[in-house]
């Protein structure tokens, strides 16, 4: 079982934020899942173990440097970047 | 119907209409019908007519042309579009216009296949509707979890390409009496498809009948050097026409898990499917499979976790939505993906955060990554000695009711994505209320002929 504690300590790592009045429900929910897959915690596989993902994936592209996409491309969703860069404008909290 | 693609296309060739006529029906029925249904997100009226005319000039010059070439079809709004607004379903991606095509579209455009427009989806189909919810065809009342299906099955595209990352594609075209191809991982090229479980998303077809699904996969499939994953031995070779392998002597398996918690119409619309195969010379294999009780909740811990590893990216410095007032950048990236994802996208990311943390990853992730592939490893060996298994698509009865608030009720469909084996979902009776019940074939993988033939024996029924 985690506690509202813990369960903002997750909020705060998946860089969200869970209001105060939402903190009680949130905390009940994440407790059904981790009740509800801990039925995989129960089960004693003697042998297996984990090799990563590579058998399940199949053959894997070799790992060598491909076609990079133009830098323009890669800013257009950001205004077109600022001088080659993301851009992050300086604002206060009351977005002055 | 054997296939609305080829009636399409004989009708064109006759010379009694044209592609551009039939690009103008559809867009038309789309707006006439679509606030019904809210299946489609985006319309792409001019481009959609542009291809259509070049397919109807390329016919009138006797160009040789594929199958899908003229063809009014929808994608669903994971699938990248350049220059056409992409949403996955969530507010966080907002402004969003992608500067490629997935590779899907490349090849649909390639072959002036028409895009309709983008299909609406929960969010990064994981969550809940953004937007208005998708309402299923056959009755209004219900919704869907996925407006590809529901565009075909309102008659408002021939034929969707969607993704399917633990079910969508197999659930959704049950829920709507469509046919649904989720082909096997690594077969079609994810490359455009936005991220939500990367080891199971896949991208597939939904369409009219057996034959127009297998029309679009020979078209879509085929190693991808974009996507890491691309099988370098796909093949090639269309399928769509060897599609009359017969039943006699095929052995299909019923897997006693994957037969559990059915209410007593759906168990006796699957019990008729089986007769109709065993009564055609099929042999019937009865098999247990003890591990696929745990599939699903290895499949939820999966799931979580890459969906909080996939969405770490949506930060909305570099494209998507982006708050306004903020005090500092982590005060920004925070705002931003708290007011941009849903709350049940949220709680999956916070989940995926805990089962990957340090104190959690060995109970929960290594735990779960273990049980799957010790779930490929059972589910191959025993395709080994069968054609196909046979199992519900869904929950029919709950999940229709309930399907925007039941998020881990994917027990059927979660082996063969966990496997990243080959299904296909197939409508095989009606309940009292006039939904449809549907089942699967589960493949081998790359076994997608197979499926195919004895589904469309089975939709065909000309064996009976």
């Amino acid at each position: 079982m985690i506690t509202n504690q813990e369960t903002l300590w997750l909020a705060e790592l998946a860089k969200l934020s869970i209001c105060d009045n939402e903190l009680d429900n949130m905390t009940a929910e994440l407790n059904e899942a981790i009740n509800y897959v801990s039925n995989i915690t129960l089960l004693d596989i003697a042998g297996a173990t984990y090799n990563g993902m590579r058998a399940e994936m199949g053959d894997l592209r070799e790992d060598v440097v491909g076609e990079r996409y133009p830098q323009e491309l890669l800013l257009a969703n950001a205004g077109g970047g600022d001088k080659g860069y993301f851009p992050i404008k300086r604002r206060k909290a009351d977005g002055k | 119907m054997e296939s609305k693609i080829l009636d399409i296309k004989d009708k064109v060739r006759i010379g009694q209409t044209s592609y551009l006529e039939q690009a103008q029906n559809y867009l038309q029925a789309i707006q006439d019908k679509n606030n019904q249904f809210n299946a489609f997100c985006r319309v792409m009226d001019d481009s959609a007519l542009l291809a259509a005319a070049d397919a109807d000039i390329a016919q009138k010059n006797g160009e040789s042309q594929r199958l899908i070439a003229g063809i009014p079809m929808a994608v669903k709004d994971n699938i990248v579009i350049k220059g056409v607004q992409c949403n996955a379903g969530s507010k966080s991606l907002e402004g969003y216009k992608p500067t490629y095509d997935a590779s899907v579209v490349e090849t649909l455009k390639a072959h002036n296949a028409v895009v309709l427009g983008k299909t609406n989806m929960k969010e990064f189909a994981m969550g809940d509707y953004y937007t208005s919810p998708v309402r299923n065809p056959i009755n209004t009342d219900y919704c869907t979890d996925d407006g590809a299906a529901a565009a075909v099955a309102a008659g408002i595209a021939v034929y969707a390409l969607g993704s399917d990352s633990d079910g969508g594609i197999i659930r959704s075209a049950a829920q709507c009496g469509v046919v649904g191809l989720r082909p096997t991982y690594g077969s079609v090229s994810r490359n455009g498809l936005v991220a939500y479980v990367s080891s199971c998303d896949q991208i597939g077809v939904l369409a009219c009948s057996v034959k127009d699904a297998a029309i679009v996969y020979d078209a879509i499939k085929g190693h991808d050097p974009k996507d890491h994953t691309s099988i370098k031995s796909t093949p090639t070779t269309p399928i769509y026409d060897k599609l009359d392998g017969g039943i006699a002597g095929k052995r299909i398996g019923i897997v006693e898990e994957l037969w559990q918690d059915l209410d007593s119409e759906t168990l006796t619309a699957l019990q008729k499917a089986v007769d109709f195969y065993k009564d055609n010379g099929a042999e019937i294999v009865k098999l247990s499979l003890p591990i696929l009780k745990y599939a699903a909740g290895a499949n939820c811990v999966i799931a979580c976790a890459e969906a909080s590893s996939n969405l770490g990216k949506y930060d909305g410095i570099r494209y998507g939505y982006c708050v306004q007032k903020y005090s500092d950048v982590n005060d920004m990236v925070t705002r931003t993906r708290t007011e941009g994802f849903g709350r049940q996208v949220q709680k999956k990311v916070m989940l995926g955060t805990y089962f990957l943390s340090l104190g959690h990853y060995k109970t929960y992730f290594e735990k779960a990554q273990t049980i799957r592939a010790k779930i490929a490893a059972e589910l191959n060996k025993v395709m080994e000695g069968c054609e196909a298994l046979i199992t519900p698509a869904c929950k029919t009865s709950t999940s229709l009711v309930a399907s925007l608030a039941m998020p881990w009720q994917d027990a059927y469909t979660v082996p063969a994505a966990l496997a990243g084996l080959p299904a296909l979902s197939l409508p095989c009776g009606k309940q009292s209320n006039g939904l449809p019940i549907g089942m699967q074939l589960i493949g081998k993988r790359l076994g997608e002929q197979a499926i195919l033939s004895l589904g469309y024996s089975f939709c065909s029924g000309k064996l009976q």
